[in-house]
């Protein structure tokens, strides 16, 4: 039998760090900017509009009207910029003022035992802190330890009853050291911001309606109530719910720094605190004393990336990302906004979301367990579609049923695909852990990647719908879709660009056996843990590109059969055949890595597929110009191939997340040839059956 | 009022001398605290903080106290008119402080066992852990008949 080993959860960063910013960020720039579009509209109402009629007036057409009120629209960004630096500031002002709040609620003094404080000074200078924090006590009735202040002042808050006994190692060390890794960790300034943020919220929304009520304008208000009512609900959980993932974290780094975990177990198996349940755990600081001496015992039981964890960063960042865009918007009116907006918030959902998957990946890798994602995966999808249905950047504006589905419909597609796909991903990258560097210069990679990676996806879901509303808008059938709209997606494969990168890196590291490395383990001997080695990176580009030349044979026999086209309609015809006959079979290719290989499926299905599309994209166009003789045009094989390209990323995304289905598969490799065996098929199978179509 | 919570916090701490010695540190102002406010003091405080550790230590002190006034108006009604006439709350406290011998109370095996129920009581009621309970009860006792 395997020895079940420890993983050192700690190598990697915390997700709970992602959230945290991600709930400051939300509420500032969400709550700040919209507040300060609010307030303009309310107090610059009648010059707005003057504005409008003087340009309506002044203009030759709708083109220049953007640019006659660019002024106008540049004061309503220094609103809106003006309401985020007015809730920095005050949440900044609060979290100063915390500090003596705190004392004097809990009626808090300097403690006068000399021993405690010196001990207290030993345990901080031995994890490293370079100021130790100075112990306070409270009256009788304060029962807890916990730290507050600002960075370098720190305060050390001890009950009575521990500061007596600390010459009590056993008891006092372990709850000191925890208390020391809060401040370690920065816990102290994030966990204050984030309930300064949220105070400071309430006066920022109050001021809109205030002046809204003075104008005797009520029309919004139940509204914004309601959606600003949801929002601070969700921080206020959130906020709580990440002070419990902090607590594991605290406790390992405790044990850590202790030389082990039994001290702090025993500590919380003193069976302090009352045992909780229900509606208590949810809004609860701490985690049940059970549950941290379970994640001390074996940390790989650290709770995954939940349901909740991805529903909650999807909210906050798809909520934000159209207010960010708003205001860039009204800066500099460009198309550029939208990814700015992405690359902005990306890295917060990234670490919240997918930073978190690759640790969990990691900590499975080390005990060859299989934590299935799709949890996350749901959490993503609803809170992305909730982000679209709260969309603050429509506020007070009707954006109609057909908008709606179609958000709806591209929250679930992309949520779902980025999310299974970065799991995925975060697979394959575990498989190669053996040959990554320790330390930040390991986790860099991951946070990097994540980063850029959901930046992008939520750049193309705004993007996307934006674009696929103005097309519908303008009436398509299905040979305008794939000749115009279809060519408008090509785009969005640069989404596909970060992961297909770091699978093909992971595929070449992860060949070699290597035991699980030092940095991964929390003590104990090295081992080798069970990993995916099979296919490598040439048996998948293989797959890829045998099945992409499958396909440009079967569009050439169709040419031998059918000859030259008649007239245009035939030569569309043919052109549509081309490009829908690449993209399904570059689909197939994709969904037979997705379905055939658990787990990692989706990273490789991409870089089989996505090797497909171009190839079957280049190789159709070099039969049309070398062989059938149509001449090069560098434009038309650009627009063929990415065409190809952006719409099997599209059919990708759909046929990603039925990797959820094959995640528990209990086989780790598939052969190289199997993998491309499979994948030719099913692109001949897809060929034929597109050729056959259109010779009949 | 202040000469009975003078002899109580006196007993109590001569109790806690074994019972939890450690808190002798800060049972002064441990002591004015309860004086102040009993409830207050024998009721855990808001807990949850944030970035905290989740602990509920509570000090003995308080609950020591609640149980010496108990303890204190049971040994007043057991007196000896012998030990009224010599001054029955002085008498109690040079007892206490060792300057008397406690069998001057003239205190019984009976109404020592008494002594311990009615401390063992309280401190039930306060929800003492059980072994804490005894501890405390016979602390109480020792401090009263020791070296009678």
């Amino acid at each position: 039998m395997r020895m079940r080993l420890r993983p050192n959860v700690l190598a990697h960063p915390s997700p709970t760090t992602g959230r945290f910013v991600l709930l400051i960020v939300m509420v500032v720039g969400g709550i700040g900017l919209l507040s300060g579009d609010l307030i303009h509209t309310s107090v610059r109402y009648r010059p707005f509009l003057n504005a409008i009629r003087s340009c309506l007036d002044s203009v030759p057409n709708d083109t220049f009207l953007r640019s006659c009120l660019d002024s106008e629209y540049r004061i309503t960004a220094w609103f809106q910029i003006g309401g985020a630096v007015a809730m920095v500031a005050l949440s900044l002002l609060l979290l100063v003022l915390t500090p003596a709040w705190i004392q004097r609620r809990h009626g808090l003094k300097p403690a006068t035992v000399e021993g405690a404080q010196a001990r207290v000074a030993e345990l901080a200078a031995e994890v490293g802190l370079r100021r130790a924090p100075r112990i306070f006590v409270g009256p009788a009735g304060q029962r807890d330890a916990f730290v507050f202040g600002l960075p370098g002042r720190y305060k050390l808050v001890l009950p009575k009853a521990l500061l007596v006994r600390w010459r009590s190692t056993e008891l006092f060390d372990p709850v000191v050291r925890h208390e020391l890794a809060h401040l370690q960790r920065h816990d102290v300034p994030l966990a204050w911001l984030a309930a300064t943020v949220w105070v400071a919220a309430i006066p920022v929304l109050v001021a809109p309606m205030v002046l809204s009520g003075l104008r005797l304008d009520f029309g919004l208000m139940p509204d914004f109530f309601v959606r600003s009512a949801l929002l601070l609900g969700v921080v206020w959980l959130v906020r709580r719910q990440v002070l419990r993932s902090r607590e594991y974290d605290a406790d390992l780094i405790a044990s850590r720094q202790a030389g082990g975990w039994r001290p702090l177990w025993t500590v919380l198996q003193m069976g302090t605190g009352k045992p909780r349940g229900g509606l208590s755990t949810l809004i609860s600081n701490h985690p049940t004393a059970a549950d941290r001496m379970a994640v001390l015992a074996d940390p790989a039981r650290l709770p995954n990336v939940s349901f909740v964890d991805g529903l909650v960063a999807a909210l906050l960042a798809g909520t934000l990302a159209p207010v960010v865009r708003n205001m860039l918007d009204n800066i500099h009116a460009s198309t550029a906004t939208f990814l700015w907006s992405g690359l902005l918030l990306g890295p917060v959902l990234g670490v919240a979301v997918g930073a978190g998957l690759w640790r969990q990946a990691l900590i499975d890798h080390v005990n060859g367990e299989s934590k299935w994602p799709g949890g996350v995966v749901a959490g993503v999808v609803c809170g992305l579609i909730l982000a679209n249905l709260l969309d603050f950047s429509h506020f007070g504006m009707e954006t109609g049923l057909g908008f709606t589905i179609l958000a709806v419909f591209f929250s679930i597609l992309i949520g779902a695909a980025v999310t299974t796909l970065s799991a995925s991903t975060g697979r394959i990258w575990a498989d190669a852990a053996g040959r990554l560097p320790a330390g930040r210069r390991g986790w860099v990679v991951g946070l990097v990647v994540n980063s850029v990676f959901f930046g992008l996806a939520l750049w193309a879901l705004q993007w996307t719908l934006v674009t696929v509303q103005a097309a519908i808008g303008g009436g398509v059938d299905l040979t305008t879709f794939v000749i115009g709209v279809g060519g408008q997606f090509g785009p969005m494969v640069f989404v596909a660009l970060v992961p297909v990168v770091v699978t093909m890196v992971a595929l070449v590291l992860r060949r070699r056996v290597t035991p699980v490395p030092a940095w991964l383990l929390d003590g104990g001997p090295q081992t080798y843990a069970e990993v995916s080695r099979r296919p490598g990176l040439p048996m998948v580009l293989l797959s890829g590109a045998v099945s992409g030349i499958v396909v440009s044979a079967a569009i050439y026999i169709h040419r031998l059969i059918a000859g030259s086209p008649i007239d245009d309609d035939d030569r569309l015809s043919r052109y549509l055949l081309w490009t829908l006959t690449a993209t399904f079979a570059a689909i197939a290719v994709s969904f037979m890595a997705v379905v055939l290989i658990p787990r990692s499926g989706p990273a490789i299905g991409l870089v089989s597929g996505a090797a497909a599309a171009i190839i079957a994209g280049l190789a159709i166009m070099a039969i049309n110009s070398f062989v059938i003789g149509n001449g090069f045009d560098l434009g038309f094989w650009w627009q063929v191939t990415s065409v190809i390209a952006g719409q099997w990323f599209i059919g990708f995304l759909i046929v990603a997340p039925f990797s959820l289905a094959m995640w528990p598969g209990t086989w780790r490799d598939m052969p190289g040839w199997l993998l491309g065996l499979v994948s030719v098929l099913a692109a001949a199978l897809v060929s034929v059956i597109g050729v056959g179509l259109a010779l009949t | 009022m202040e000469d009975e919570n003078e002899l109580i916090a006196e007993l109590t701490q001569a109790a806690l001398t074994t019972a939890a010695p450690d808190e002798l540190v800060v049972f002064e102002e441990t002591a004015q605290e309860y004086f102040a406010d009993p409830q207050a003091a024998l009721t855990a405080a808001k807990g949850d903080a944030a970035v905290g550790f989740g602990l509920e230590l509570a000090m003995l002190t308080p609950a020591a106290l609640a149980i010496g006034s108990v303890v204190l108006q049971a040994v007043m009604g057991m007196l000896t008119e012998h030990a009224l006439t010599a001054g029955g709350r002085a008498l109690l406290r040079k007892v206490l402080r060792r300057q008397a011998s406690a069998a001057e109370l003239g205190l019984t095996v009976a109404q020592a066992q008494h002594l311990r129920l009615v401390a063992l009581q309280r401190a039930h009621a306060l929800n003492l852990p059980e072994a804490q309970a005894r501890q405390l009860a016979d602390s109480f006792v020792h401090a009263l008949v020791a070296g009678q």
